[in-house]
């Protein structure tokens, strides 16, 4: 490691320097701009920076969706074909490979697309040298919010997967603000939920699926901000003095393949381990519950038995026993909200799995499921993650507590106001 | 080409995206017959495009290198939404052989932004040449 | 408080030759005073001007190009900005110059004083057919920046304005700082966690300017560390 010394330091503040003239100062005439600088007078633009970015972040999303589509119909049908190999289900063996396995399992595993999509995609976008910037334009936004800049990276993780983003606050210095970017990391949607959103918003929202995805991305960031901002004002808060924001403008650079690759390659091989593991397990454990006691159908199984009792609780939501059961397992790993789905319409003897959500729930409805599943609470990875890093059991009771409740309204919000809308049309 | 060429380059470009994006958005509304389509989030994506292209008409028309800037940002969101809207075409194409599909029409998968694209390729190819070479 | 008005402290600072006398001269008019800094044979500055019901404490820091403290101006600078801890420190910029002296500007947000810059010269500068965008290069340093002509008294009332503004907002104010690259930034962390550990050093200077300082092989905070407990410790992880 080449030692530092004075010099090291002194050279990046001219190049930084270099840098803010080039994209404030017109006129200097005898330095020639490099692509950088032109690039930063609009990525960082006082007006044009944010808006750029979420269209960016849009095109992501649409990216991530559309073109995951055909492999995802591919691989499904060859799940399908799977399952169908031992002919119908009739004994438990054969239900287990054809219901539980291929129905259950082979249905998450579909997801494996827009995951890789997605993360190809926010790959390019980190190697290009240009998240950098976007931190830069939100974080003065985030800042004015309440929020602190040092949380933006781990807020960004947390669209990967909250639990390392969660470990990644460390590198946040005062403890309030740690606490409260711990409390609203789970908003940022996960990897994981994606499939929920993948599967209900391709079944009832055609065209605008895409559009539909997204929204649920903003959503639960504009619920991080203005939780931040209640959290702040209404917990006892330490006025301490809020650290600088460290700008690091490094300078793009064609995104380089082999690490756009790589990256996504370990993210899906962070998925692919997980539907050995817990996805797996949990489809069993469904598939179990689901089926027997054998022969009497999915409404009169065990899991049929516990939904009714849960049933109650959600319906005033519009959802029915089956989302209950879908989202009381993903308690265990979001992924199962769609697995226990694939199994129970699937159990129950419904085809093609997004006709069946379909016949189960309408666009309102499953618009607010989807809101639900971003907010109720985050998988118990993350949860005992959280109890770590904040060490406190109260914290960790609050947190879900506080997003259990916001899911009831935001998803109660969401079916009222989508009703009237739908009634008035 | 001199600054006020690129400048009336860029704001022509500038100006069909915006158009198209003001469309985009009217369709919503209004139900769409033309071959332009409704997308409200599309158009307002579009709309930011033709932001950062007329953004830096001004500095070009006053020969001031650092209008470029907008020049080839612009058109680099040009061709991320063009590629995009390509790639999302073929999808569809994959779609409709699989069968889950009822058709493929040409006229409504060549969106606007894959043309306004290829209009903007010279500018494009122009731009990044110039910035390989620094002396011009 | 003096007799119900609010007084702030505001320390004047900036390259040699930017106008900063000017600006001094133009803030405290005929209510001011010459002595010398305590020691030294340097001169110092210091006056009063009333606005808006504040009283600002005024005082012209020698002219510096940088905060090392090789020079006993730079070190006069440094020393009253960390001691002292004025409310403002208004960095006096030449807008014709403007490289050489953001650098100092970098040093005072690093050193996490709040900063309010005063962009003189701005006559100079458009003779050189400079255009200045004041609000995105406001946004970037994360400060106010003020146009001035100190010869014409031009935008003086706003930077007085600026400065109570400053004042008042003093903790609230969101700062911006030079970031170094990955793996600069992992080793000023780790010398930055250490000193956080020593409370009394914590509170006293910045921590990660003094991090910095520290890597940078700044003789001058050995003084500083010598009183820590850490003291070995943080030598040993700043590798020095």
């Amino acid at each position: 490691m080449v030692d530092v010394n004075a010099d090291t330091f002194a050279e990046a503040r001219y190049k930084a320097i270099d840098h803010i003239l080039h994209t404030s100062l017109a006129g200097r005439g005898h330095h020639a701009l490099t692509t950088s600088d032109m690039l930063d007078r609009v990525f960082l633009h006082k007006r044009l920076g944010i808006p750029v970015f979420l269209s960016l972040m849009w095109a992501t999303f649409q990216f991530a969706f559309a073109v995951s589509e055909p492999f995802m119909v591919m691989l499904e049908s060859v799940f399908g074909w799977l399952g169908g190999l031992f002919g119908e289900p009739l004994t438990p063996l054969i239900s287990l490979w054809a219901d539980g396995i291929c129905g259950g399992l082979g249905f998450v595993l579909v997801f494996i697309f827009p995951i890789m999509f997605l993360f190809i995609a926010l790959a390019i976008l980190e190697d290009s040298g240009y998240l950098p910037r976007a931190a830069f334009v939100m974080d003065r936004l985030m800042y004015r919010l309440g929020l602190h800049g040092r949380s933006f990276i781990p807020m960004l993780m947390g669209f990967g997967c909250n639990l390392p983003a969660i470990m990644a606050t460390r590198s946040i210095d005062g403890e309030r603000d740690r606490l409260i970017t711990i409390l609203i990391n789970p908003l940022m949607s996960c990897g994981a939920r994606l499939p929920v959103y993948v599967l209900i918003a391709g079944a009832l929202f055609g065209a605008y699926a895409g559009s539909a995805i997204f929204s649920m991305y903003v959503l639960g960031i504009v619920l991080a901000i203005i939780m931040a901002l209640l959290f702040r004002k209404f917990i006892p808060s330490l006025r301490g003095k809020p650290a600088p924001f460290i700008m690091e403008l490094p300078p793009y650079h064609r995104p380089d393949v082999k690490s756009v690759l790589l990256y996504m390659w370990s993210r899906a091989v962070i998925f692919l381990k997980k539907a050995g593991t817990i996805l797996l397990g949990g489809a069993l454990v469904l598939w179990f519950m689901a089926s027997f006691p054998w022969g009497r159908g999915v409404e009169s199984s065990y899991v049929g038995m516990l939904g009714h009792i849960l049933e109650p609780l959600v319906s005033p939501l519009g959802f029915d026993w089956m989302a209950a059961i879908a989202l009381f397992f993903g308690f265990l790993a979001k992924e199962i909200v769609v697995e226990t789905l694939g199994i129970l319409y699937g159990v129950g003897g419904s085809g093609a799995i997004t006709g069946a959500v379909a016949t189960h729930m309408t666009p309102v409805t499953g618009l607010a499921f989807m809101a639900f599943t971003l907010i109720y609470l985050p998988c118990l990875a993350t949860v005992g993650i959280v109890k770590a890093e904040t060490g406190s059991w109260k914290w960790t009771g609050f947190m879900v507590l506080y997003q259990l409740v916001l899911a009831y309204v935001v998803a109660g919000i969401i079916v009222v106001v989508g009703n009237f809308i739908i009634g008035v049309l | 080409m001199d600054f006020k060429n690129i400048g009336l380059y860029t704001a022509l470009i500038g100006a069909i995206t915006a158009i198209v994006g003001i469309f985009e958005i009217l369709f919503v509304f209004t139900g769409s017959e033309l071959w332009i389509p409704a997308d409200l989030f599309g158009g307002l994506a579009l709309l930011v495009i033709a932001a950062v292209y007329l953004s830096g008409i001004g500095e070009l028309f006053t020969k001031k290198e650092e209008g470029l800037s907008f020049a080839l940002t612009g058109t680099i969101l040009t061709m991320v939404f063009g590629i995009l809207y390509t790639l999302m075409a073929g999808a569809d194409w994959l779609m409709y052989t699989l069968g889950e599909a009822d058709e493929f029409l040409i006229i409504s998968e060549l969106r606007p932004e894959i043309l306004i694209s290829i209009a903007a390729l010279p500018l494009t190819i122009y731009l990044f040449k110039r910035k390989s070479s620094p002396t011009e | 408080m003096k007799g119900g008005k609010i007084v702030i402290r505001v320390a004047l600072i900036g390259n040699p030759n930017v106008g900063k006398t000017a600006i001094f001269n133009n803030l405290t008019g005929s209510r001011q005073h010459v002595g010398n800094w305590p020691g030294v044979t340097v001169e110092k500055k210091e006056g009063k001007c009333t606005h808006k019901e504040t009283e600002m404490e005024v005082v012209d820091l020698p002219g510096t190009y940088s905060l090392e403290a090789h020079a006993i101006d730079e070190r006069i600078a440094r020393d009253y900005i960390i001691d002292e801890k004025p409310d403002v420190v208004v960095d006096i910029v030449d807008a014709s110059n403007i490289e050489r002296n953001l650098y100092l500007t970098l040093l005072l947000l690093e050193l996490e004083a709040n900063v309010v810059i005063a962009l003189n010269k701005m006559d100079l500068a458009a003779s050189k057919k400079y255009e200045f965008d004041i609000k995105e290069l406001s946004l970037l340093l994360g400060v106010p920046v003020i146009p001035t002509v100190a010869k014409t008294q031009s935008g003086m009332d706003k930077l007085r304005d600026a400065v109570l503004d400053a004042a008042v907002r003093k903790d609230k104010h969101r700062k911006v700082t030079v970031g170094y690259g990955d793996d600069l930034e992992a080793r000023i962390k780790e010398v930055e966690d250490l000193i956080l550990t020593d409370t009394y050093l914590a509170n006293t200077y910045p921590p990660r300017w003094l991090a910095i300082r520290l890597l940078e092989r700044d003789d001058s905070v050995m003084d500083w560390i010598s009183l820590s407990p850490k003291r070995d410790q943080i030598l040993e992880v700043a590798r020095w």
